[in-house]
């Protein structure tokens, strides 16, 4: 008995064309981003340059956030896309070849590898023993690390299981997710506060990780519906996908949206109530400027517009109106991110300016070059999705 | 269990267990359920928790009274520490009573038919729960006899809640918690009053329950309607307990008091409510399914999947209490940092170690298919747990408010016993027997209809049109 | 009691099965016979009924949401016009709109509505509290709530002719056929 699966060893014509506009994107935005080193367009280029790597880091590690996830629960809804998730989850081997400049021009990025600055403060003095060069590299190629390894070994039992069929690699990938995600989320919440929540002198936040951890997830998961949303019409697909299928990840990403939005207040409200100075900086900050209407249009379209949609049963199970939803939501994710960073760097004068973007654009050209590298040379269903299993516990 | 033979199976280990153990029909569910209510004599054991629960609700009276007639200086609360175990024990059993109805909404959304025979004794539990917790910040307050002025209602002072205050949030979210989780139990109860209706012999029983049963006809309509308004509670409810324990958090986390005023705290307590609350459930499960032979319908499956979701929660807790220490030496800030050292250092040290112990590291054993799968295991873990968490409770509230800002205004917290908050806190544990005592007793603890669904839809599983549906 | 029997005619024919399947396939069939006034009575839901009955009813979900949407807005405004317009008090230097602190209730009382709505919308829609109701008088109709499975053609359908359904079910093999009178 021939699977579809089998016959169709999927070859997706979309793959190349998303790889050309990869890399184009990636030579004019690096191209540019350069141009703006060389002609000092801006005061600090490499804050733009991690702001750009800050984006993709997200969607790095959001990916693997659900691969994990997809492989401890054994979740039957996640069979379909989740080679895209592991393809996503390797990317992090780039991120950390990406991350290299900006150790090097660390003094360009945070405060605290500013020696005037430490001086001045007493808080930063304190932070200054976990907070210089040598620990920054060695907690951030630790973070590389476990990521690096939990994708890399997922994915390859996972291709084992399909060459071998043996049994054994489902319960050990499983057996490594779940440690697996503990790891995830605490790495991820302490590469978060490295790299983003010491560019503020002063502020810190306890939740400030998990906001990462569930922005990532919502991004890659938004990621895997506008794949599915792409490719069901083409068989083996059609065949293999129902709106059951839809509905559940259309929940998921509601579910998502809502946890990140529980999240972001519960650390807004914490913090406008308590007003202390040192914490409060954080969203004073962001009151000024552009900052505001972003803000504002954040809470709108990132949490009201996807939640109500989202509502819809109908719509959940109709791949063409889910399929903008997630765009939307990958879209709008960018956006979060650039309110949760830039604000940060505390500018004086433009506060978004043309080398962020070509930052942001050429890095995520690459990213997606990248991933499209390491579609193509991956089965884009795996075997074992036709095998029995938990359907019906978890379809 | 056959383990692999080189396929895949159904599901691995325990899994491959059946939801419903033994032979069973509609018929037999319905006997083996409905009689323990109609006409089963009770167990032993039933009169035997009937009595300790009737000598707790005895001590509670006594020290209810007592509270009454002399205030609240009976209680250990003073001047700096002016909450005690007053609000450990209302955050404790609020925490309780997130289990129930979490197993019941949330699963019901995700699909997990195991919910189906523990979810209505876990309701129960969370309405006896919650009522505990309520009575504490109520006797709290000092004059429960005004309680009626935190609500919202002209009155001729002119004088309004407070809305920027926690504490009157959490005034609506208890209230609302508590009447949303009693129409989701009572909604869920129907169909089944209405079976035992029809099976009562006894004139008394069959009008009672014909009462409550308001008429239900089982009729396909209104089983389509009764559906989507149940689906309808359960997406309200899973974010109401969410939403309940983060505004209990709220209390703490919106002063400034170190160790209160963290951002993680939301997540982190609903993660620890419910943590407890599975552990609670747990502790009650365990022995009910043993003295009413229920076995078939709370199988071992259902002790693995509430064992995996506490130890998740428990890691989460967990993380909870790494990310207070790191921060706080992370702040830099002074008070957060002293509050720390004495978390680990200071007077009530042995407590927050004991603290660690519990939550933190006896839950790891459920890494351990072996401790999962063994009852007496699981009861003792989550003994360990109840306990921890209550002790989370404790290293929060007296430790923080003892050693705040200025060392003129440090002091300490020592409870009172007799009849006073150990008195009265062993007290409520009467409410809570009581209320399940009772409950076991007159109620059907185990979904009847749903029950059936399931057989239905394990006899028909197979059943192409189940999977038949395409992409529209 | 049954003294005043004006309408003397039946409520309907009921059939008896032992199977939710067998119930579906005998809907099936009813509604291709042309019967459209039917009703099944189940001891738990059995999925696709009230699609083969034709009597599918979607309007609770709507009045949840709407009635959540009306609690939420209303639970909001109540805290906005006390602390904002009918005695605005400075508490610590806040707004008199501090919306941030409105959200916890504004949301609890949504919640509280729609909770209500739902219970109160599906019992109000099913017509219930209602203590008696004809085919509680069918024979052996006490099992409809432990194990037998129910299909009633009513009297009131277009064209009902008792004949002709009796014929139809009888088709259907159920466990047995009777008549319901309308007391």
């Amino acid at each position: 008995m021939a699977s579809p699966i089998e016959e169709a060893r999927v070859k997706l014509s979309g793959i190349g064309t998303m790889q050309a506009i990869g890399v184009v994107a990636a030579i004019v935005g690096l191209g540019g981003f350069f141009f703006g080193v060389s002609s000092k367009a801006v005061e600090h280029p490499w804050q733009s340059y991690l702001y750009g790597f800050m984006v993709w880091t997200v969607l790095a590690f959001g990916c693997l956030s659900i691969s994990l996830l997809i492989h401890m629960t054994r979740g039957k809804w996640g069979y379909t896309f989740i080679r895209v998730m592991e393809a996503g989850s390797k990317t992090v081997l780039l991120m950390a070849v990406l991350f290299i400049p900006i150790l090097a021009f660390l003094k360009d990025i945070y405060p605290w590898a500013n020696p005037d600055l430490v001086a001045a403060s007493k808080t930063m003095q304190h932070r200054a023993a976990l907070l210089n060069l040598q620990w920054f590299a060695i907690r951030s190629a630790v973070y590389f690390a476990v990521w690096i390894v939990l994708a890399f070994v997922l994915s390859k039992w996972s291709k084992d299981e399909d060459r071998t069929g043996d049994v054994n690699y489902l319960i050990k990938r499983t057996n490594l997710a779940a440690p697996g995600a503990v790891l995830l989320v605490l790495t991820v919440n302490f590469a978060v506060t490295d790299w983003v929540m010491s560019l503020e002198q002063h502020w810190y936040s306890t939740i400030f990780g998990l906001i990462f951890v569930a922005g990532g997830a919502l991004m890659a998961l938004a990621l895997a519906a506008t794949y599915l949303g792409m490719v069901w019409k083409r068989e083996p697909f059609t065949s293999l996908l129902n709106p059951k299928n839809f509905h559940d990840i259309g929940n998921l990403l509601f579910t998502l949206v809502v946890f990140w939005a529980y999240l972001a207040f519960s650390q807004f409200l914490i913090t406008w109530s308590g007003n202390l100075p040192e914490e409060i900086i954080y969203y004073a900050n962001r009151k000024e400027g552009p900052w505001m209407p972003v803000g504002t249009g954040i809470i709108l379209l990132h949490f009201f517009l996807p939640f109500l949609l989202l509502l819809s049963a109908r719509l959940k199970r109709t791949p063409s109106m889910l399929l903008p939803v997630a765009i939307w939501i990958f879209l709008i994710r960018i956006a979060e991110v650039t309110w949760e960073v830039l604000p940060s760097f505390h500018r004086t004068g433009v506060q978004f300016s043309w080398v962020d973007a070509a930052a942001v654009i050429g890095i995520g050209g690459i990213w997606f070059a990248v991933f499209g590298q390491i579609l193509r040379s991956t089965q884009l269903l795996p075997r074992y999705l036709q095998q029995p299993s938990e359907v019906a516990e978890h379809a | 269990m056959s383990e692999m033979n080189g396929k895949y199976p159904e599901d691995m280990g325990l899994r491959d267990a059946p939801m419903i153990e033994g032979e069973h029909d509609y018929g037999t569910v319905t006997d083996k359920i409905g009689s323990i209510v109609l006409d089963r004599p009770s167990p032993r054991q039933w009169y035997i928790w009937g009595g300790i629960a009737g000598i707790c609700l005895g001590s509670f009276l006594v020290s209810f009274c007592w509270l009454i007639y002399k205030g609240v200086g009976v209680w250990g609360i003073n001047n700096p520490c002016g909450w005690g175990f007053d609000i450990i024990n209302f955050v404790w059993w609020i925490g309780i009573g997130h289990a129930g109805t979490l197993i019941s909404a949330i699963l019901l959304l995700m699909r997990q038919r195991w919910r189906t025979s523990i979810n209505r004794l876990a309701e129960t539990m969370t309405l006896f729960a919650v009522c505990c917790a309520g009575l504490f910040p109520l006797l709290h307050t000092g004059r429960p006899w005004v309680a009626y002025w935190l609500v919202p209602y002209p009155n001729a002072l002119a004088i309004w809640p407070q809305f920027r205050s926690p504490l009157v949030w959490d005034v609506f979210a208890v209230t609302t918690y508590l009447t949303v989780s009693a129409l989701f139990w009572y909604v869920g109860l129907v169909p089944d009053l209405a079976t035992l209706r029809d099976k009562a012999k006894h004139k008394l029983a069959k009008i009672g329950m014909g009462i409550m049963a308001m008429g239900w006809r089982g009729s396909a309509a209104h089983w389509h309607r009764y559906e989507a308004a149940y689906l309808a509670l359960a997406g309200l409810s899973t974010p109401l307990v969410l939403s309940v324990h983060s505004i209990v958090s709220l209390d703490f986390a919106v002063s400034i008091v170190p160790g209160w005023h963290t951002t993680i705290f939301p997540p982190y307590f609903v993660a620890g409510a419910v943590f407890a609350g599975f552990a609670m459930v747990l502790l009650l499960v365990i022995p009910i399914r043993k003295w009413y032979g229920v076995a078939d319908f709370v199988t071992m499956r259902h002790m693995d999947w509430m064992a995996k979701i506490m130890l998740a929660t428990g890691l989460v807790v967990f993380y909870g209490y790494l990310m207070e220490m790191y921060y706080a030496w992370y702040s830099g800030n002074q008070f957060e940092i002293a509050l720390a050292s004495n978390r680990l250092s200071g007077d009530y040290k042995f407590w927050y170690y004991a603290l660690i112990f519990c939550n933190g590291l006896a839950p790891q054993v459920l890494w351990s298919k072996r401790v999962r799968h063994s009852l007496t295991g699981l009861f003792v873990v989550s003994l360990i747990v109840s306990i921890g968490m209550w002790l989370e409770r404790f290293v929060i509230i007296p430790v923080s408010l003892s050693h705040d800002f200025m060392p003129s205004a440090w002091g300490g917290y020592t409870p009172t016993i007799a009849f006073g908050d150990v008195m009265f806190f062993l007290g409520t544990f009467g409410i809570f027997l009581g209320g399940m005592v009772a409950f076991v007793r007159i109620l059907p603890m185990i979904p009847m209809s749903e029950i059936k669904h399931l057989l239905h839809l394990e006899k028909h599983e197979s059943h192409p049109a189940a999977q038949a549906e395409t992409v529209a | 009691m049954h003294t005043s029997k004006q309408e003397p005619t039946i409520f309907g024919v009921i059939a008896e099965y032992s199977d939710g399947e067998a119930v579906l396939a005998a809907a099936q069939a009813a509604r291709d016979a042309g019967f459209k006034k039917m009703d099944a009575y189940t001891p738990y839901m059995v999925e696709g009924l009230v699609d083969a009955l034709g009597n599918k009813d979607d309007r609770v979900p709507r009045i949840v949401f709407i009635c959540g949407l009306i609690g939420a807005g209303l639970g909001f405004l109540m805290q906005y016009w006390i602390t904002g317009v009918d005695y605005p008090m400075n508490i610590g230097g806040r707004p008199n709109l501090s919306w941030p602190s409105y959200i916890p209730i504004t949301f609890e009382s949504g919640v509280l509505v729609a909770a209500f709505s739902a219970v109160v919308g599906m019992f109000g829609l099913n017509g219930l509290p209602r203590p008696h109701h004809p085919v509680f008088d069918a024979p052996g109709f006490d099992r409809a709530t432990r194990d037998k499975f129910f299909l009633c053609i009513e009297a009131e359908d277009e064209g009902f002719d008792a004949r002709l359904a009796k014929e139809v079910l009888l088709a259907t093999k159920p466990d047995s056929i009777q008549e319901v009178p309308n007391l």
